[in-house]
């Protein structure tokens, strides 16, 4: 006899985190003890979302809420991991019904003590994303957030000064940065420094709007920063980087100007 | 594969313990068949490592009356590459691919059981997998689930789930 549709509530919803949220709520049907498992879930999932125009828009953000108020009435305030990966069939879609509310879910996230973020914007039409260089703006309180252990993101734009109030990310080992436009070459270089811990950095096309800056990067960086650092893949990303923190990594993958250098296995470690 | 496993275990009886064999830890599967581990792999192993540090290391042996012989080894492989570095993806793909759908469970059962965090990840994820975009019936089969709604009660939660429901993929032929 199948023992699994016997377990603990606490071990089916440890599978369904493992799903994205909608097919999590579609579970519900399979008998009345399943209906409010997906409540518990300790994580939101939103993947292949796909807004073809506003209404559709209005709809998921509706959708999101909803999904948050149901967890909050079944008294699920835990969010260990928010994932959310929308492509947009147009670039301004991104940008007024939509960032907003992102915002919204982000502080919620936080205030959760999110450890994994994961957010991935894209358009469909990859042309007009790019025309203007228009990135959707990334949510301040991102930064914050103490408890992160891993932090990936896609298309977005890190206004400047966020590092006023920035005091790094204590535990993040995963740092995913694709298609990000920081205002200011400085504060990329301050957030890395500002991950102690951090083991897996994967940076890709990141641009900046002014690349001045006065910091000394041995001043930055102290002797222990990075040197956790194992794997660091660069590429699409013009400015400088200090060499010294990726002297511990096994591997290393730089591509600048499309020209292409492989490091292996502790060839830099010598 | 019988063969392969029944070179590694001879059968003792739980109570017998060899207070020469101390280095290793004897691991009795429920149909009692003793696999002998070294005692890093007792410790990937939450379940049996707390059973070890209660009696401070006396008891050597330990009975899983949950564990069949069959799911045992597989449980030990996994134990074995996790301490030496080396899940990978290729590992995990190919430690999936010998397993049915009715060996998958059993496997998270024991990893449950056992208490082996990492185990319990990959098997939770190679479900979820299986269970993704697939028919309530599908789903409902998988899990042995016995549907307790009436046709109304189904009818209108279906109606208020629809937009779950799209993409649906046809169900696969039953492994079992």
């Amino acid at each position: 006899m199948d023992r699994i549709g016997t377990f603990p509530d606490e071990i089916l919803t440890h599978i369904l985190s493992f799903v994205p949220t909608t097919q999590a709520i579609a579970t519900s049907i399979l008998s009345k003890r399943w209906i409010h498992l997906w409540r518990h879930v300790p994580l939101l999932h939103f993947s292949d979302t796909r807004l073809k125009n506003l209404a559709d828009n209005y709809r998921f953000n509706e959708f999101v809420y909803k999904i948050i108020l149901s967890r909050e009435a079944a008294g699920n305030h835990s969010i260990n991991g928010f994932f959310l990966d929308i492509e947009y069939f147009y670039p301004k879609l991104a940008f007024c019904p939509s960032n907003p509310n992102i915002t919204n879910w982000v502080d919620y996230a936080v205030e959760c003590n999110v450890q994994h973020l994961d957010l991935y914007l894209d358009v469909l039409r990859n042309v007009d994303k790019h025309r203007n260089r228009k990135f959707p703006k990334l949510p301040f309180s991102v930064f914050n957030c103490r408890t992160l252990v891993s932090l990936k993101l896609h298309w977005f734009h890190v206004k400047e000064c966020f590092s006023f109030d920035f005091v790094g990310f204590p535990s993040l080992k995963v740092l995913h940065l694709k298609e990000i436009y920081f205002d200011e070459y400085e504060e990329f270089i301050l957030l890395l420094a500002g991950c102690p811990v951090l083991e897996d950095l994967d940076v890709f096309d990141v641009n900046f709007g002014g690349l001045e800056t006065l910091l000394e990067f041995d001043n930055v960086f102290k002797s222990s920063s990075l040197s956790n650092l194992t794997t660091a893949y660069i590429r699409g990303c013009c400015c400088d980087f200090w060499l010294k923190a990726l002297s511990n990594l096994k591997f290393l993958n730089i591509d600048f100007l499309k020209a292409m250098f492989m490091w292996w296995n502790g060839v830099l470690n010598n | 594969m019988a063969e392969e496993v029944s070179s590694q275990m001879n059968s003792l009886s739980i109570s017998e313990t060899n207070p020469s064999s101390s280095a290793t830890i004897s691991l009795v599967s429920g149909d009692d068949i003793v696999f002998k581990v070294e005692p890093t792999i007792a410790k990937e192993m939450e379940t049996v490592q707390s059973f070890i540090d209660e009696t401070d290391g006396k008891i050597t042996t330990i009975p899983l009356p949950n564990i069949s012989s069959h799911d045992l080894p597989y449980v030990i492989e996994y134990c074995e590459k996790s301490i030496a570095g080396k899940i990978t993806k290729e590992f995990e793909a190919e430690f999936v691919k010998k397993l049915n759908n009715e060996e998958v469970k059993e496997l998270f059962l024991a990893a449950n059981y056992l208490n082996i965090k990492k185990l319990l990840d990959f098997l939770s994820q190679v479900i979820a997998d299986r269970i993704a975009n697939k028919s309530v019936e599908y789903v409902r089969r998988y899990f042995g689930i016995e549907n307790d709604f009436t046709p109304e009660e189904e009818a209108k939660l279906r109606e208020e789930l629809a937009w779950t429901f799209t993409g649906v993929d046809p169900d696969d032929e039953d492994e079992n």
